[in-house]
């Protein structure tokens, strides 16, 4: 993997969400990195590489998304990586919270399709087509 | 031909009508030859003529009675009207008189003869004012339900309640009436004295307020069928309803100058034994002193002294002589009748039975004096027991005021409370039941609320498994039957998915428009936006989509998102059901203080029977499921749920096989106060 390519966390519970996630990012050649919890993810951003997007779910065991994103934000390492916040509860009041802890972006899973997202991503990364 | 049927006619309502009014001009034509000595007339021949005509009009009632359900209404109320007017006049009114009233022959022969011609004349009139009184009421039932709109149903519902009243009033006039002319014939002809005349009034009055109130009750009970019938045709504001208050006003009223009328007679009644009686003992001590002159009694009577066996002709009539022969005191009437007291005594110089005579005139006018006084005291006990009815009346009503207010509060707005009432009594206990019951409902409902929220917030994830898992699937599967199913499949997902975002949204719209989401929002770009959701749809079907916004539409109060999707909807409806190569518009356009937007599609239409369904959860039209078969049937719900959370209103017309125009206006100037109470049921 050459350091210059981008590189994505992945916080989710579900597995195969973040695989399939995986394997279609794949395809446009962006590595996606895994974390099943809160603190795995939280863990995962004390490496030196840091990832170049964060998507982060908000339901998590352990600690949750609006937990690890505040964490994210007060750490001078790692506060000014993009953070989509990628649930499914898109209700007013999460959105909100989620605006008010920095969030970049809030979107929800099941209304986006794979090929969405892959743009999604490309476009936060700013990679052409 | 059926002897059955043969034998009911002759029974029917029409003979046995001719039978009554033959026997009661009997028994008048009776009474007149009794006038002229030519047959006898005394207490026991009238008592028994009553008893004669009750007995004929309670059996013609109960025989009618009993094929109720083949009468008319008009003819219940009819026969109900005069069984009741029989039952007060001859079962209670006339023995009641005679048992108070001082009455001679003569004056019971005219009493007699009114009691007999008055009863079918007057009551006669008022049951057939009464049959054409409900003859609009008769006609409802005789037609199809379907034959009467909304309004006519609402008129007569109306009528419904205010013609029980109608009865009531008309025979309390009647009676009045009646008694006037009565009381008319019986001081002319029968020389009633005032006393007795005020009597036979007050008499009178107990009768017919009574008899009146009776038949109102009546006809209440026997139109209320026919008012459940209207009721279901009416909208429930257009109900004029019966107002508790005034029907306790009504009927305590009633009670009250009853009440105060036999009082009144009791009053009088004694008051005229207590004189009668003092007089007489007077009499017989003043003679039996020899003292005439220095009587007490020379103060208020004219008396004159009669020799027993010297009673002539001249001065008194057949039976009034009579009557001195065998009575030791009491009223008569002289020849020219004029009422006189009289008292027996033994004279006791010369030993002879002697008799007395009083002219009551004026000790009559003593008791008119009083009169005054009497009335002012009667009209004093009337109106304070009428104000004591009303106020404790409107203490009773204000509660149950109160709580109606609470109940349709309710129906406005499902999350309202049920006031408390803090008047201590069944009605706050009745409250307090009712907000329990309110509570438990309201519970319910957010309970289920939430499941549904809850319930479709879980599906989501397995959702976006399945349907990005479909979606890598069909991007590798090779043409042909494997992509074909695969596409079909990813097609049900996301019809669930469909399913799973309108319960949500349904949820949200139900639990009300919260203020942390309204906010002013320009309309036209509001519309602009929802048509570019839509437009990829509408290229891909090749359909000519045409829209006609007008630019400078105002900002409007409301909830951006579930609006957008409303509008988002209606569009999508109108291209998804809409063949290729059709048409599909949109036009918005400011109408005085409202927004009207118009959706129009050249699709497949609505039939008629589907159109009453249209806004119904889950309803889908039979010709929608075979167009489109992923759909849920939970959006036009949605759509109409929303447009009347921001005060809208929404329609369409439609034509199958032509097209439908879906149509929505929105105030403008609705304030956020409004849209607070508008929730959702």
């Amino acid at each position: 993997m050459n350091t210059n390519d981008p590189l994505i966390l992945m916080v989710e519970d579900d597995p195969l969400l973040s695989d399939l996630v995986a394997l279609k990012l794949k395809d446009k050649q962006i590595p996606v990195s895994h974390a099943v919890t809160g603190e795995a993810a939280l863990e995962f951003l004390k490496q030196e590489r840091k990832p170049d997007l964060i998507l982060l779910d908000i339901r998590l065991p352990g600690i949750d998304g609006f937990g690890v994103l505040e964490q994210i934000r007060a750490n001078e390492a790692t506060k000014n990586i993009p953070v989509i916040i990628f649930s499914n509860f898109g209700e007013e009041s999460d959105k909100a919270k989620a605006e008010a802890l920095g969030a970049t972006k809030f979107v929800v899973k099941v209304s986006l399709s794979l090929e969405e997202v892959a743009n999604l991503v490309k476009e936060q990364l700013k990679i052409a087509g | 031909m059926n002897p059955t049927v043969k034998n009911r006619s002759v029974l029917s309502l029409r003979n046995i009508f001719i039978f009554n009014v033959i026997c009661i001009t009997a028994a008048a034509v009776y009474i007149i030859f009794s006038f002229f000595d030519r047959v006898p007339f005394d207490k026991p021949i009238y008592t028994a003529v009553l008893l004669f005509l009750i007995i004929l009009n309670i059996g013609s009632y109960a025989y009618l009675w009993r094929q109720k359900d083949s009468l008319s209404l008009s003819s219940q109320i009819m026969l109900t009207v005069w069984f009741w007017i029989v039952i007060w006049f001859w079962i209670f009114s006339a023995p009641f008189f005679l048992a108070v009233m001082n009455i001679d022959s003569l004056q019971l022969r005219w009493s007699a003869f009114t009691f007999i011609w008055e009863v079918p004349i007057l009551g006669g009139s008022v049951v057939i004012i009464c049959y054409y009184l409900f003859r609009p009421l008769q006609r409802f039932l005789d037609q199809k339900k379907e034959d009467f709109s909304e309004e006519e149903a609402a008129k007569l519902y109306r009528l419904s309640i205010r013609y029980p009243l109608y009865v009531g009033w008309i025979l309390f006039s009647a009676s009045v009436f009646g008694y006037f002319i009565g009381a008319l014939q019986e001081y002319f002809f029968a020389a009633m004295s005032n006393t007795e005349m005020i009597k036979n009034i007050l008499a009178g009055f107990v009768t017919f307020t009574f008899v009146s109130l009776i038949c109102y009750v009546s006809a209440e009970y026997l139109i209320e069928p026919v008012r459940t019938r209207l009721a279901e045709l009416t909208d429930e504001k257009d109900r004029q309803r019966t107002r508790l208050s005034v029907r306790m006003i009504f009927i305590f009223g009633l009670i009250v100058a009853g009440a105060l009328l036999m009082m009144q007679l009791a009053v009088i009644n004694s008051l005229q034994a207590i004189i009668r009686g003092g007089l007489v003992q007077n009499i017989e001590q003043d003679v039996a002193r020899n003292s005439w002159e220095s009587s007490a009694i020379k103060n208020f009577a004219q008396f004159s002294q009669v020799n027993r066996s010297n009673v002539t002709q001249n001065d008194f009539s057949e039976e009034s002589r009579a009557y001195l022969m065998s009575h030791s005191s009491g009223v008569i009437h002289d020849l020219s009748n004029e009422p006189k007291l009289i008292g027996f005594f033994t004279d006791r110089n010369t030993q002879s039975k002697s008799v007395a005579v009083l002219y009551l005139d004026s000790f009559y006018n003593q008791v008119w004096s009083t009169l005054p006084a009497t009335l002012f005291g009667a009209l004093f006990v009337l109106f304070a027991g009428v104000g004591l009815v009303m106020v404790a009346t409107r203490a009773l009503t204000r509660s149950v005021k109160v709580l109606i207010e609470g109940i349709h509060a309710l129906q406005d707005d499902p999350g309202a409370a049920i006031p408390r009432l803090g008047s201590n009594d069944e009605i706050e206990e009745l409250s307090v039941a009712l907000s329990y019951f309110v509570r438990q409902s309201q519970r319910a409902d957010q309970a289920k609320n939430d499941f549904i929220a809850v319930a479709s917030h879980q599906l989501r994830t397995p959702l976006a498994a399945m349907k990005w898992t479909l979606e890598l699937l069909t991007q590798d599967a090779k043409e042909g039957m494997q992509k074909e199913i695969l596409e079909r499949g990813t097609s049900a997902v996301k019809n669930m998915e469909n399913i799973a975002e309108g319960l949500l949204l349904s949820v949200r719209v139900m639990n009300g428009l919260s203020d942390n989401h309204l906010k002013e929002v320009p309309f036209s770009p509001l519309l602009d936006q929802a048509i570019k959701l839509v437009t990829p749809l509408a290229e891909k079907k090749s359909i000519d989509f045409t829209t006609s916004v007008s630019e400078n539409l105002p900002t409007i109060m409301m909830d951006e998102e579930h609006m957008l999707w409303a509008n988002q909807n209606l569009l999508d409806n109108a291209i998804k059901y809409t063949l290729s190569g059709g048409k599909v518009s949109l036009s918005a356009i400011q109408e005085g203080d409202h927004i009207k937007v118009s959706v129009t599609d050249s699709g497949i239409g609505i039939s008629p029977e589907d159109q009453a369904h249209m806004f119904e959860k889950f309803f889908r039209a039979q010709k929608a499921v075979e167009t489109s078969p992923d759909g849920s049937g939970l959006g036009l719900s949605i759509v109409k749920a929303i447009i009347e959370a921001h005060g809208g209103q929404i329609d369409f017309v439609s034509k199958l096989g032509e097209g439908t125009t879906f149509t929505y206006t929105l105030p403008i100037n609705a304030s956020i106060s409004k849209y607070d109470k508008i929730k959702l049921s």
